[in-house]
């Protein structure tokens, strides 16, 4: 097909669909999924069709909508009502009251935590009001197995413009002038990338679309390839385009079903409408996208690594230079991007390199996805413009922490980024800032941590998680991460000695220069974050025995308030180990010796009375071993 | 380019690495992971270097010089990262010895306390004193490790031959993994795991055997520490003297420097640069030990008295046998071994002519490819040289598993491939080789010929006419004007479509190499097996690297072909046995003899006891080749040196030493030889083996080939007359026995001795890949094997 038929065809699909016909888009992204979605949506289809609307109401299984803590989301349009946590039950009354009526259901709607008040709009709740969805938007309203959804959406019309003309360089210049930088990780500008690419005379070269994130916490790539392929592939053929390459790939995680079944579909659709092959769109463009499966390695994401598994070799990386522009796979010129920088170079192209450049800071342009999760309220994807400060996306988008508790700290950058305390929350978002603070904007993801966190605890984990996930190929990383973890392991269970502190910063600097890779130069960041922003609670731990946030077992004890106790005997049930001890109605007590704080007692002892208590710092008698 | 290390100034030419033109100039950067032969890793951090205008410390193996480009290879950032790396290398190997302060003087007082089941120090390693890991903490001078050590606890594995492999003293350099993927294309090994469990292992944790490991032993030598330790020496002081000989068994003619102790031979490794590049096989590297101390060898002269063999002086055995082969002279047969140096080939074919007056010593592995060549008066051709081998575009195997019978020359053909060269097997493929091949054509025994034909007819077709002018060429298209392909390849075995393959690459791609072996030579009508495949060659322009299976078989040839009347041939002598007109025989190489030979007097020379001892009259020891020294000719036409390394076991003798001393007591002149040098210079006089120049010659140096070294490769290229085979019916044609059934392979033999038979680790390895059995895997072979074999 060419440009002019994919004209005909999206004014076809335009004119089959009334703008006011109501429909009911129900979420379909992998946090709705494990809520039921998919119940949800096939309920909607069969009321529909048992009172015979099928012509009159549309159901559609989109993409995620970001705001995963309230799944299933289904909203109505052309409305735009947001319903939330709408379960299977519910589905009778929403079609009788709201789609053939006009009447709202105040339970299904979203009340604001600050006011109370309902509120009806998708695009009035808080989570969503802040946000800027140039990249995300797309979700709600497209069912991601539907080329003719992301036609109706302008899809494809940036692919259109560029081969309607625009050269190459033209292209490049427009990408490099929005100020788009590379959304995985490092940041380097996507523009500067492709023209280095496109410099390069080589007979074969190759786009790769890089959707192995592997990130704790991180899931925005998932959500797009699941939510919204097409715009991922768009984004390739104008790359592809503007470097001259015939040939792709999408690394895509073997633990993403859902992403690697819609992308394969979006392909094949790609294919059949002549968007992929040869001459694409009447043009002489030839190029077409195969789709990898990753083996399931977290350093399979690293550039190089990547490279190889596709290549069919262990997933290991290389030393670079060469880059992979210079060499990559099979040693052709290869570009490699994120899911999200792809999916970004669409909307540049169709609005302009000025309006992306209007949105973001100096150095940091357009919107970055966050993966916003742990103690926050409204756990989600949230897209904002670049520079927000971190106070906004998670007060204002956040709603704030769970139970109202104090904030501590943010984790960004998954495993490679660092720890940014609250004296920080002002900071802009954007690459500089990130990394002057001594974390990173990563993929994207933000681990909210209240002060029930214990930051030698969550340092542990991530080095626990580098270590595991390592590749094992450069001394630094192999070695350094697993001794870092050792240390760290060492002084949460209350074994820590001095000099740990010394030793474990000598370490993290000589694995953050000496490694390898990107996975290794930036593992030791949460410890160094850390231990620059809360050093005092290593030093309570060293010096003090005491887990500030009573999350280290072997710092915290539990122990029964005697004058609260009323004898009720819920934690002498609870205990596996029967260290509690006492008679009915009359006060109980912990046996030390034989509690393994597993902290059963202190939660059922009822709100009202609060009698166990969990504490630090006090000297934990050692445990019989029976 | 120009560039500054150390604030030194330096020309390097940019394609060898930082660290590579560092070393050149003499500034030693330390690594470990870091090999010459491999492509760079840079996974140790050690090499790390300051590079002005680049951020970090970029390792020096994986950086390529640029224009002016300021390298800082020692500061004291510098220092300290790579004493930090290297402290957190030790805290996972056993490192007590390794920073201990009294470490200097432990060896005097230790005894053999090396003989431990789990290596806990160095003093317990089989590496030590030969250890990289050992040398360099000395050379950064870390004396303690801050870290908890931590020792791995994986079980060792025992249960392979030739070498045990203990990874708990492994540092994961990777060098053993790489030699196996680049250099061997074998890749039995890989990394397992990742992180902190990374280790090197075989696919789902089988023994070496059973994953296809050839025990070439290049990973025991590129190992910097003691992981891989050869069994048989691991328990030993390093040696005391080292020398080099030249392998003994296939026609490669490899370097191998040859450990000493104590007047035996430890063990044997491939020698650095020379034809073989660092590289060996499992019978150079693991069973020159075995051999030349085998429990059958020969110790003292003997002679038949009584009906039995009784061990007698030098001077009495050889009066004895001179005075039995004298008066039988002219009736006598001589067969030589051409696994005996030039040296002993030489006098022997004197001592047959002169005084046994037989014409000659006959070969005693029967026709070679050299004697084929030449008797079909096949000249012209450049015979083609390992070295030339990696620069291929295209490499053909006609029926020959190189990487089992000559696995050297399969390394150089393994790195053309590497590099893009197109490889082609037709027939036999062993496992490497059809790993990597491009395309395999099917052949039933016995359809070599008929491919070779196919292939031929089918570039006629194809109108590939390069070689109209040479001569013959008319007669050779003329004789294959009745051919058809698709009959030929159905006679062949294989598929029309891999024939026209085959001729498609012929005719395309850079220069080719044809691989060529015994199996050729083998067939029913020998002769025009390669007349067909010298006629290929010339149409396609190919060089010819015929796989001669001995390591002297060119050696051999040049002496015998000095003479006009050639030695009768190894099946007329056979056949002249039990007629009556051959009433002694003397061997010098080993010949099946049949029950009725009717020989009146039989003298065997040989440094093993064997089969035709039975019969002997008289039994020469002879010195092994590691306790002489001598010469051989390679495939290629290079003369390479090999030196003494041990004392001859018992009163045993070079084997000039013999036939000359039989010469001069039968009264033939000319044969008071003192030593071999004066052999050599005598055959250096005549021009038999045509030296290079001085100065030139020695182990590796290959001289010009085909420049007047008298291998057949002489005058003009032309056709030669070849007439079409015989239609071969079916597999089973009568003509094509089948061959018999044996693990061993080509060269498996030293003179008499059967490898295998010498080590029983061979013997293991052989026997797994002929039956496709495996040995138990290491878990449970572990428990059987802990107290056994260690």
């Amino acid at each position: 097909m060419d440009s002019q038929g994919l004209d005909k065809l999206r004014a076809e699909i335009a004119g089959s669909r009334s703008k006011d016909m109501p429909c009911i888009t129900v979420c379909g992204g992998t946090g709705c999924h494990a809520y039921g979605c998919l119940k949800v949506a096939q309920a909607f289809r069969d009321e529909v069709r048992k009172r015979g609307l099928e012509d009159k109401v549309s159901v559609r299984q989109t993409g995620c909508h970001g705001f995963c803590e309230r799944g299933p989301i289904v909203v109505l349009q052309p409305k735009g009502i947001f319903y939330q946590r709408l379960q299977l039950a519910d589905v009778c009354e929403v079609v009788d009251k709201t789609v053939l009526g006009d009447e709202l259901i105040e339970r299904l709607l979203y009340s604001d935590e600050a006011t109370g008040k309902k509120i009806a709009a998708e695009h009035d709740v808080p989570f969503y009001k802040k946000q800027k969805r140039l990249i995300l938007g797309g979700n709600g309203f497209i069912d991601p197995t539907d080329l003719a959804d992301y036609l109706a959406l302008d899809g494809y019309k940036a692919l259109q413009k560029v081969l309607s003309g625009m050269s190459p360089e033209a292209v490049i210049a427009e990408v490099s002038a929005s100020g788009l930088r590379g959304r995985g990780g490092a940041g380097f500008p996507t523009g500067r990338k492709w023209e280095i690419c496109r410099s390069i005379a080589c007979g074969l070269k190759y786009v790769v679309c890089n959707a192995d994130e592997g990130d704790p916490g991180a899931y925005m790539d998932r959500s797009l390839l699941e939510g919204n392929p097409h715009s991922v592939l768009e984004g390739m053929i104008i790359g592809a385009y503007a470097i001259g390459a015939r040939s792709g790939f999408v690394y895509v995680r073997n633990e993403y079903p859902l992403a690697v079944e819609n992308v394969t579909k979006a392909v094949e659709a790609c294919r059949k409408q002549g968007l992929l092959g040869k001459g694409i769109l009447g043009s002489k463009l030839d190029f077409d996208v195969k789709i990898f499966k990753g083996a399931g390695a977290f350093v399979s994401g690293e550039e190089t690594s990547l490279m190889a598994s596709i290549e069919g070799r262990r997933a290991s990386p290389r030393q670079k230079p060469p880059f992979p522009a210079q060499s990559g796979l099979w040693g052709k010129t290869t570009n490699i991007n994120n899911v999200e920088t792809w999916a970004n170079v669409p909307w540049i192209v169709r609005n302009g390199a000025p309006a992306y450049a209007a949105i973001g800071t100096g150095d940091s342009k357009g919107t970055k996805i966050f993966a916003l999760v742990g103690k926050i309220n409204n756990t989600g994807l949230v897209e904002v413009p670049m520079g927000m400060k971190l106070r906004e996306i998670i007060y204002d988008i956040g709603g704030g922490l769970k139970g109202g508790k104090k904030f501590k700290a943010v984790q960004t950058g998954g495993p490679s980024g660092g720890c940014i305390p609250a004296e920080m929350l002002d900071l802009p978002i954007d690459y500089a800032s990130l990394a002057q603070a001594g974390s990173m904007m990563g993929s994207g993801g933000m681990i909210v941590m209240d002060e029930e966190t214990c930051m030698v605890d969550v340092a542990k984990y991530f080095l626990h998680f580098t270590q595991e996930e390592s590749c094992g190929k450069c001394v630094p990383c192999r070695i350094g991460t697993r001794q870092m973890a050792e240390i760290l392991t060492r002084i949460t269970r209350g074994e820590g000695s001095e000099g740990d502190i010394e030793k474990l910063s000598a370490i993290a600097k000589t694995v953050k220069a000496g490694s390898l890779c990107g996975l290794g130069q930036t593992a030791p960041n949460p410890v160094l974050t850390t231990l620059r922003y809360f050093r005092h609670e290593y030093d309570a731990h060293l010096k003090e025995g005491r887990c500030p946030a009573l999350v280290c077992k072997a710092f915290v004890t539990f122990g029964i308030d005697q004058v609260k106790c009323i004898g009720c005997g819920l934690c002498l049930k609870a205990c596996p180990v029967k260290a509690v001890t006492g008679q009915l109605k009359k006060p109980h007590a912990i046996e030390q010796a034989a509690c393994i704080k597993c902290g059963a007692c202190f939660e059922v002892c009822p709100p009202k009375v609060r009698a166990v208590t969990k504490e630090t710092g006090k000297t934990v008698p050692e445990r019989v071993q029976p | 380019m120009k560039i500054i290390i150390d604030g030194r100034s330096f020309e390097v030419s940019g394609e060898e690495t930082v660290l590579e033109a560092a070393k050149a100039h003499g500034i030693d950067i330390p690594a470990l992971c870091h090999h010459p032969r491999l492509a760079p890793w840079a996974a140790c951090r050690l090499c790390v270097v300051e590079i002005k205008g680049r951020n970090g410390y970029p390792p020096s193996c994986n950086t390529y010089p640029e224009e002016g480009m300021e390298v800082v290879t020692d500061s004291e950032a510098l220092r300290s990262q790579r004493r930090r790396t290297l402290e957190l290398i030790l805290s996972e190997h056993p490192n007590a010895c390794l920073v201990c302060t009294e470490k200097e003087r432990c060896d005097e007082h230790k005894a053999s306390i090396r003989k431990s089941a789990e290596v806990a120090g160095c003093v317990f390693c089989p590496s030590n004193r030969r250890c990289e890991l050992q040398k360099l903490v000395d050379r950064l001078g870390v004396d303690s490790v801050p870290y908890d050590s931590v020792y791995r606890g994986l079980p060792v594995r025992r249960s392979d031959p030739f070498f045990i492999q203990d990874y708990n003293l492994c540092i994961l350099c990777g060098r053993c993994v790489r030699v196996c993927h680049e250099v061997r294309g074998a890749a039995a090994i890989s990394f397992v795991f990742r992180g902190s469990q990374a280790v090197v292992g075989t696919q789902f944790d089988r023994s070496l055997i059973a994953a296809g490991c050839q025990f070439c032993g290049a990973c025991v030598d590129v190992c910097p520490t003691g992981s891989l330790a050869e069994r048989l020496a691991r328990h030993e002081e390093p040696a005391e003297a080292k020398s080099r000989a030249v392998c003994p068994y296939c026609g490669v003619g490899c370097g191998l420097e040859v450990s000493v102790l104590q007047g035996r031979i430890q063990s044997a490794a491939p020698a650095d640069g020379g034809i073989n590049r660092g590289q060996a096989c499992v019978r150079g590297r693991f069973t020159l030990r075995d051999v030349v101390h085998s429990p059958a060898r020969v110790l003292k002269p003997m002679i038949k008295k009584d009906g039995k063999l009784a061990e007698v002086s030098w001077d009495e055995a050889l009066d004895f046998a001179a005075r039995g082969l004298k008066a039988r002279a002219g009736k006598t047969g001589l067969t030589a071994s051409s696994q005996l140096f030039c040296e002993d080939l030489f006098v022997l074919d004197r001592f047959g002519r002169e005084a046994l007056g037989c014409g000659g010593a006959t070969p005693s592995a029967g026709v070679s490819i050299l004697d084929e060549l030449s008797a079909g008066g096949m000249t012209g051709r450049v015979l083609g040289s390992l070295k030339s081998l990696p620069e291929a575009g295209t490499i053909v195997v006609f029926d020959e598993p190189v990487s089992l019978t000559h696995p050297v020359a399969w390394v150089s053909a393994f790195e053309a491939v590497r590099k893009g060269a197109k490889l082609i097997l037709a027939g036999a493929a062993s496992g490497p080789m059809s790993r990597h091949a491009s395309l395999c054509v099917g052949l039933k025994p016995g359809g070599l010929p008929h491919l070779i034909a196919a292939v031929s007819k089918a570039l006629l077709e194809k109108g590939c006419a390069g070689a109209a002018s040479v001569p013959g060429f008319e007669a050779f298209k003329k004789s294959l004007e009745s051919a058809c392909v698709s009959r030929l390849a159905e006679a062949a075995g294989a598929a029309e479509a891999d024939v026209r393959g085959l001729a498609d690459a012929l005719a395309g791609g850079g220069p080719i190499v044809f691989l060529f072996g015994g199996n050729l030579v083998g067939l029913p009508r020998p002769l025009q097996g390669v007349a067909l495949l010298w006629n290929l060659a010339v149409q396609t322009g190919a060089t010819l690297l015929p796989l001669a299976e001995e390591s002297d078989t060119a050696g051999s040839w040049l002496i015998r072909s000095r003479a006009k009347s050639p030695a009768p041939s190894l099946s007329a002598l056979s056949e002249s046995l039990g007629k009556g007109d051959l009433k002694a025989l003397y061997l010098a190489g080993p010949m099946t003899l049949p029950e009725k030979h009717g020989l009146e007097f039989l003298v065997v020379q040989d440094s093993f006891l064997n089969a035709a001892c039975a019969w002997a009259d008289a039994v020469l020891p002879a010195a092994a080749f590691a306790e002489a020294e001598g010469h051989f000719v390679n495939l290629e036409g290079s003369v390479r040196k090999s030196e003494r390394a041990v004392p001859p076991a018992g009163e045993s003798k070079p084997d000039w030493w013999i036939a000359s001393e039989l010469a001069k007591r039968m009264g033939a002149p000319g044969f008071s030889y003192e030593n071999a040098g004066q052999i050599k210079a005598q055959l250096d006089k005549e021009g038999v083996l045509a030296l290079p120049a001085p100065g030139v010659s020695g182990a590796g140096v290959p001289p010009p080939v085909g420049t007047g070294s008298g291998l057949p490769a002489e005058g003009k290229k032309a056709f030669v007359p070849a007439s079409l085979p015989a239609p071969c019916v079916s597999g089973d044609s009568p003509e094509h026995a089948e061959a018999p059934v044996s693990g061993e392979q080509g060269s498996d033999h030293y003179r008499s001795l059967s490898l295998c038979h010498a080590s029983p680790d061979l013997a293991l390895l052989r026997r797994s890949r002929r039956t496709g059995e495996a040995r138990p895997a290491a878990k449970t072979a572990e428990t059987v094997t802990a107290g056994g074999r260690q």
